[in-house]
């Protein structure tokens, strides 16, 4: 669609229509962007920080999510996907964190009301710790990148104060499209089409000389791949073909240059196999298949307009049996009834399907990447002949085998979903020049329902007689608001806006539960079959008030102050404490509209803005309850014991308590900026620093145990976040048939935490007792915690008599926040050819990654067959050896090759060795399009795309992208988590 | 229109008024935030189900029991962190080790305390004594379990049953003496002796099928009331170390087991596991972490006294479709049995007892068999050894019963395919000809020594006695029996004198943090009554 702001109209004539906008969004300083509440501003107008993205540039490489089609595009804004796997979550936050545990994702305001967009799972409690199950989807995956016409990012406080509590995180507001500047007359008919392939973005080198076993022998059933060398598995004095054994009965029936593989044998299968090496990882992982299509229809009339659209997006993942199929139908209809009404809705409906697959502990990539190259993981079946229920694998213990989870467990969500709103409005001058009254009404609806179902099958490693799970979530959010807006242009040089609102929102939440467990028979695993049932359901109501005004007065073109104030009343507070009040100031000084430099021909635009804001966080507070108390956690893989007991069952005082003197957390921040442009555009800076201060977080504050209570809802602790931004954007050439420009998007955030409640040093945020994510004091948010080397009082590791690393203290292993991260784009014309890209860079921080660390103790990755080829070697890092006398010399141990296995042991019982550096480079997106038919009735234009198929990283074998947990853990924590996806694709849209 | 100062009254009287109209009073919005889905108060006897629960399940029969049995070789830790224990490294002095049971203990105190609260005559259900009772026991039970793996412990600032305005009265309740916390258990009992008989007065009435320990019929009480005679024995005989006239509270113990457990039926067992939806723990971990072997020193014991229990409790290690069979004998060639400190970390290597894979064997509070144990020491120590052998006598004839109800149970669960050899259960005359044939003639030599052995083997098994257990070895340790010659322990390392304390508390406690350190004190410091001072 065609923005009609800031266009020059010599160039609509003999550009394709697509340049058009991404002209107008370089030439940033007349621009029209949506803030807060509807309110359209100049952009020059804004003492604060924000940041659009066109439709266009979200959908240029044909992602259908929308946070991946955000990444490298914006600054001050961390996307953190948790997959590359269709619907898997990813987290966005803005300007860091403010909450420890809780949500600290922005709020998705789209066509003027908010909604939801937060995952209804945190696998931090589903999951215990993230470390288990399938992900969850967050809602932001009902949003269709196709269907919008901008995005407008507001990043601090002072931005979003309007919308009260609710954007304490920052907004994303999304303006679909409407219609708005369609041709009148003829409907404009857009077809997208897109078909795109995904591949596994990287996997770790295996070794394919050593066979299954331990020690240099040949185990069948070994976990591990320290065995003997593959081709001589035939000589295998226990299962080799060319010796006496069992299985060649004592020699007299030998196979020559084969061996004995039990599973064979147990599957069904001539069990005398020919020795080789098999690429299981690769032969595991399917080629993902995507396609999506948007039709929109949208047409002006003399008296209004409309857009109508209608898209699905069908994927089928890398992984056999996941994907995500998505319908969205959207109507946006205005209708300008007289000179001062006007009346408008917009309307969604979507429905999923995603298809996913457990990671963790239960990951099904754990046997993919860890099974021994000698064997034949996906030639030999996964069940014992005859009995499909009966596992065969190369291990006997812990994992599924992966063709069996795929084939028996099934985690699915399928949701439905409308949101949209109508809108009155009512607009008058008075019959003045200089009065303008505005008075909207605009009344919304967010509903959906969506069923989360997990089944795992009869034969499971976790369930041995099946487990099913099924969630149904039905969330309906009523939304009303009023807004009226008081113009008045109160002499040549100065303007004044008032505004009031009051925003009416109603929540409620009904959760039904469904669990069955021990199925009676194998085969059908469905919670009918289940032995034992256990059912609960959860209601939630939620009403927020809030009161709103805002005041805007400029000077002259030249300077821009603008206050809010909004008080919120809460009903998920406690009585006598719902009800604050937060203000907000900005003011902006356009400091070339001095005479002294106006019409200078280098520094074109600059502008100096600053500003303050406060604004809280509600929580949850509810009187203290009893429950139904459950079992299992600790060493037990399930559930024990389960209420009731025949019809008699129990209650006791829940294990977490209320602080009825809960209040608001407070975040308390102030941004200053600087915008310049030099000529005309050419090039343009943004700079934003920004410092938050939060204090009184609302968490879950663990207790004493010996009070008999885990742990307090309360106010505790403290965060702070220094931010600084930049937004750098050259448009070198801008000629007829060649254009190109190209931007920077920087973003360096620093959260550090102060405080955390009083007796409390950390707050676990998921994985295990160690290693673990969690918040503690003075480090930055959030870090590694687990065992360490052992160190000296030097610091030195220390390394014990055989030259092996030694576990030390548990004690932070890594920082997770990046130094900084750097996005960059460029859009390329020449003639009709349009070449787009984006590079993101994350410069430091760091991760977990368990998974590297298991496989070289397994023996399966090239690393561990390389050192072990060695005659000695040394442990990697720089270390010392105790001398027994409490001195200390260099490290000079050599390990010897043979006993790679116990180096690799060692080093994978020792957490820290798995903390990687967590930098990269990520070629996100490169397109290229081309316009086939240009005539006066038709367009159609083809672009060829690839995402994310270069990566430089310092994490070996796996995507640095790839992590457990939906939650505040994202990004950090990585065992046999989904992996990344590159993708390639071509498509086609028709326009007429 | 003409736009005047009058006009803006109007619009401004409409703004009001609109938000007058969404505005909410304090009491629709505490209407709005109701939790409808979960009770706000129950009675006593709804509290009372799963304090049960949580004692036997959690508490007595939970990580205390996987761990002491490796610390007093019942079994072998093979694995991970009970290898770890085994070779006493990390998880013995490690405060995450008994984070889970320490806040299980303090949340069942707690409970039990609020069923005490509610049925005292300023409660909600005044005039409940017998329930009151109830929870009396089971309060007892927990302190004792508290204090007896952790010395001194919060207790009088801990665990309290009111909230001070919705927190806890004591955020960081301190540290009480093991001498007053006994004080306070025999307080407890006492009570609860006084209690039990006095029936359930309130309009709410008794518990009835929510006592899931006795099943709440018209014999319950008498049941609950021979359980606190019970306990109280055990209690004092922890104790007898520490009193000034031991001949006083061994007659004292006597006079309470008289009072107590007359049979097996009357003894204090939590028999709600039924193998698939409520598990035996002991089954619960072997099923779940398989971390657990046969151990040597153990078997050695047996071995020595030919004793006919080892064709009974030894299965092979499973193969690899979880199948095994149970150990014909002592020279069964697939008996490979766990070396008590040092055996390889592996899984399924060694041969494991039966024991965990009794799926639905009950967990005891206080077994029949003990109290025949406890009896025969007091009277050993009263030197009534003739009298004292008919009790031993007795006591090996109620552990045979009950061991054979694990085996039965490890039997014939369905998780894992054992099969069975040829021997036949053992019956109370095995019982009698192995006393006569094996026991007596090491009874004569040394009457304690042979009692407490055979206390050691008569509550290895599937029923969480292993915690009790270990209180003896200490206990006797403290009286200057050496582990190796008196219980033939065979562990090189370092025997764990107590456990840690709980990693929350450690952190969040400061109390508990300064008297934590770095946890090596659980090689050095013995609890109170075992000769310590903490």
């Amino acid at each position: 669609m065609v923005s009609f702001i800031g266009m020059k109209s010599q160039e609509v004539a003999i550009k394709p229509v697509v340049n058009v906008t991404l002209k107008s969004d370089t030439e940033l300083l007349d621009e029209v962007v949506v803030t807060a509440m509807g309110i359209s501003k100049e952009k020059k107008a804004l003492a604060y920080a924000v940041q659009d993205v066109k439709g266009e540039q979200l959908t240029q490489a044909a992602s259908t999510s929308l946070s991946s089609a955000l990444q490298g595009k914006v600054s001050g804004v961390d996307i953190t996907p948790s997959s590359g796997m269709p619907g898997a979550s990813s987290q966005i936050t803005i300007r860091g964190v403010r909450s420890f545990t809780g949500d600290n994702t922005p709020l998705y305001v789209i066509d003027g009301m908010p909604i939801t967009s937060a995952a209804d799972i945190d696998t931090d409690t589903r999951n215990t710790g993230s470390v288990a199950g399938a992900d969850f989807a967050n809602r932001a995956v009902d949003i269709d990148p196709n269907d919008i016409e901008s995005i407008n990012i507001l990043k601090g406080q002072a931005a979003s104060a309007l919308y009260g509590m609710r954007a304490s995180n920052g907004v994303i507001v999304i303006t679909t499209k409407s219609g708005k500047g369609a041709a009148k007359g003829k409907p404009t008919v857009t077809v997208n089409t897109n078909l795109s392939f995904d591949k596994v973005s990287t996997l770790p080198e295996f070794q394919k000389e050593f066979a299954q076993g331990l020690n240099g022998e040949f185990n069948p059933t070994a976990s591990t791949a320290w065995g003997p060398l593959i081709s001589e598995l035939a000589n295998d004095p226990k299962y080799g073909g060319n010796t006496a054994n069992e299985y060649t009965n004592n020699g007299a029936n030998l196979h020559q240059g084969q061996y004995y593989v039990p599973q064979r044998a147990a599957a069904g299968l001539d069990p005398w196999a020919t020795p080789r090496a098999y690429d299981n990882a690769k032969n595991f992982f399917n080629t993902g298949i995507s396609w999506s299509n948007n039709v929109n229809v949208a047409q002006a009339f003399d008296k209004g307009y409309y857009s109508f659209s209608l898209g699905n997006s069908t994927s089928d993942g890398i992984i056999p049996d996941t994907g995500m199929d998505r319908y969205n139908v959207k109507m946006n209809a205005t209708a300008n009834l007289s000179k001062n009404w006007t009346t408008g809705f917009s309307g969604n409906f979507i429905t999923s399907k995603i298809r996913k697959q457990s990671s963790g502990n239960e990951g099904v990539v754990a046997t993919v990447y860890g099974a021994p190259s000698s064997y034949d993981f996906n030639g030999i079946p996964s069940h014992v002949e005859g009995d499909p229920y009966t596992q065969n694998n190369y291990r006997t213990s812990v994992f599924n085998n992966a063709y069996w989870a795929t084939e028996n467990n099934s985690f699915t969500e399928q949701s439905q979903r409308f949101f949209g709103n109508a809108y009155a409005q009512y607009k008058t001058n008075f019959g003045t020049e200089n009065h303008t009254l505005t008075a909207k009404y605009q009344l919304g609806a967010d509903s959906y329902s969506t069923i989360y179902s997990d089944n795992y099958g009869y034969g499971d490693f976790s369930y041995k007689s099946g487990y099913s799970r099924q969630d149904d979530y039905n969330i309906i959010e009523l939304n009303s608001l009023f807004t009226l807006s008081y113009d008045w242009k109160i002499n040549d040089k100065l303007d004044m806006n008032i505004l009031y609102g009051n925003e009416f929102v109603d929540k409620s939440t009904r959760i039904t539960t469904a669990e069955g467990y021990n199925f009676n028979f194998p085969g059908w695993n469905h919670i009918s079959n289940a032995s034992v049932f256990q059912a609960e359901q959860k209601t939630k109501k939620k009403r927020t008030v809030g009161n709103f005004a805002n005041l805007s007065l400029s000077w002259n073109n030249m300077l821009y102050f603008n206050a809010t104030v909004r008080n919120d009343i809460v009903s998920t507070m406690p009585r006598g404490n719902r009800s604050f009040t937060y203000p907000s100031v900005s003011l902006g000084w356009i400091f070339t509209e001095l005479p002294a430099l106006k019409d200078n021909e280098v520094l074109t635009f600059g502008k100096i803005r600053g500003s303050y804001a406060e604004v809280g966080m509600a929580g949850e507070y509810f009187e203290n309850q009893y429950y139904v108390p459950g079992y299992g956690g600790g060493f037990s893989a399930g559930t024990p014991i389960q209420y009731p007991f025949g019809s008699v069952t129990s209650y006791i005082p829940y294990y977490k308590i209320y602080d009825p003197n809960l209040k608001p957390q407070n975040t308390k921040s102030y941004e200053v900026g600087l915008d310049l442009a030099f000529w005309h555009g050419l090039v343009s800076l943004n700079y934003t620093f920004s410092r938050q201060n939060v204090k009184d977080q609302i968490f879950a504050v663990p207790l004493s145990t010996s009070t008999g209570y885990n742990e307090m809802i309360t106010n505790g602790g403290a965060i702070h976040t220094n931010a600084h931004e930049i937004t750098l954007t050259f448009k070198p050439i801008d000629k007829k048939n060649v254009y190109w420009d190209f931007g920077f998007n920087f973003s360096k955030i620093d959260n550090y935490v102060d405080a955390l409640a009083e007796g409390v040093n950390s707050i676990m945020l998921g994985g295990f007792t160690t290693p673990q994510v969690r918040a503690s004091i003075g480090d930055k948010f959030p870090v590694i915690y687990g065992s360490g080397y052992l160190r000296n009082e030097n610091g030195d590791i220390v390394v014990d008599e055989k030259g092996l690393p030694q576990a030390g203290e548990p004690q932070v292993i890594g920082k997770i926040s990046p130094d900084f991260r750097l996005g960059f784009n460029t859009t390329l014309e020449l003639y009709k050819f349009r070449l787009s890209a984006v590079l993101d860079w994350k410069q430091g921080g760091q991760m977990y990654c368990g998974t590297m660390g298991v496989l070289d103790y397994y023996g399966v990755t090239q690393r561990s067959a390389d050192y072990r080829k060695q005659e000695s070697f040394l442990f990697e890092l720089p270390a010392v050896k105790d001398n027994g006398d409490g001195t200390y010399s260099p490290n000079d141990i050599l390990i010897k090759g043979e006993n790679a296995y116990d180096y690799f042991n060692a080093m994978n019982g020792i957490d820290e060795a798995s903390v990687y550096d967590n930098s990269f480079i990520k070629l996100r997106e490169i397109a290229l399009s081309y316009p086939i038919v240009e005539t006066k009735g038709l367009n159609i234009s083809a672009n060829v795309f690839a995402r994310n198929i270069i990566i430089w990283s310092q994490l070996p074998g796996l995507d640095p992208e790839a992590t457990l947990g939906n939650n505040n853990m994202a990004g950090a924590f990585e065992r046999f988590s989904m992996p990344g996806t590159s993708s390639y694709g071509f498509g086609l849209t028709f326009k007429f | 229109m003409k736009f005047t100062f009058k006009n803006i009254g109007k619009y401004l009287s409409v703004i009001l008024m609109s938000g007058g109209l969404f505005a909410c009073s304090e009491d629709i919005m505490d209407d709005i935030n109701k939790n409808v889905d979960n009770a706000h108060d129950v009675d006593a006897k709804f509290i009372l189900t799963d304090v049960i629960t949580s004692t036997a399940f959690s508490n007595v029969s939970g990580d205390f029991n996987h761990y002491f049995s490796s610390y007093i070789e019942h079994e072998v830790g093979v694995y991970n962190q009970l290898w770890n224990a085994e070779t006493r490294i990390q998880e013995v002095y490690s405060s995450t080790t008994f984070n889970n049971v320490w806040g299980n203990l303090y949340s069942t105190l707690k409970n039990a305390r609020i069923i005490i609260d509610k049925c005292s005559d300023t409660g909600t259900q005044p005039g409940n004594y017998t329930t009151k009772g109830m929870a009396e026991v089971l309060a007892a039970i927990n302190s004792a379990l508290i204090t007896d793996a952790f010395g001194d412990a919060p207790f009088s600032e801990a665990a309290l049953a009111k909230l001070d305005n919705g927190k806890p009265q004591f955020m960081t309740p301190k540290i009480d003496t093991q001498k007053d916390i006994y004080t306070g258990i025999i307080n407890y009992l006492d009570a609860a002796i006084e209690d039990l008989p006095k029936g359930d007065t309130h309009v709410t009435g008794g518990p009835d099928s929510q006592d899931i320990l006795f099943g709440g019929d018209d014999k319950a009480v008498d049941k609950w009331l021979k359980l606190a005679y019970g306990l109280k024995a055990r209690y004092l005989m922890h104790t007898l170390n520490k009193a000034e006239n031991q001949t006083e509270v061994l007659n004292e113990v006597l006079k309470c087991i008289e009072k107590s457990a007359q049979n097996a039926d009357e003894q204090a067992t939590f028999a709600k596991y039924d193998g698939s939806s409520n598990k035996n723990p002991c089954y619960d971990f072997f099923d779940s972490r398989e971390y657990l072997a046969a151990s040597q020193s153990l078997f050695d014991k047996l071995n020595e006294r030919n004793d006919p229990r080892i064709s009974r409790v030894y299965v092979t290690a499973l193969d690899k479709n979880s199948k095994g069979r149970q150990i014909n004998n002592k020279d069964d060639e697939s008996l490979l049995l766990a070396p008590n400190g040092k055996p390889v970390q592996e899984q399924r290597k060694y041969s494991t007892s039966i024991f965990g894979f009794a799926s639905d064997a009950p967990t005891h509070l206080l077994s029949y068999h003990e109290l025949l144990f406890i009896k025969a020491e007091a009277l050993i120590r009263l030197t009534r050894k003739d009298e004292a052998e008919t009790a031993l006598k007795d006591a090996i004839k109620a552990a045979f019963a009950n061991m054979e109800i694990s085996v039965a149970s490890g039997l014939k669960q369905t998780g894992y395919a054992i099969t069975k050899n040829s021997s036949a259960a053992l019956t109370a005359s095995d019982a009698e000809n192995y006393f006569i044939n094996s026991v007596k003639g090491k009874f004569d030599a040394d009457p304690l020594k042979e009692t407490m052995i055979q206390k050691y083997l008569g509550m290895w098994g599937s029923n969480g006695e292993t915690t009790e257990c270990y209180n003896d070895v200490r206990r006797l340790q403290a009286e200057g029996k050496s582990l190796k010659d008196f219980y033939g322990f065979k562990n090189e390392g370092k025997f764990p004198l107590r456990a840690p304390y709980g990693g929350d508390e450690v952190s969040s406690n400061p109390n508990v943090q300064k008297a934590y350190g770095n946890g090596q004190y659980v090689f050095t410091e013995d609890v109170w009554w075992a000769g310590g001072n903490r």
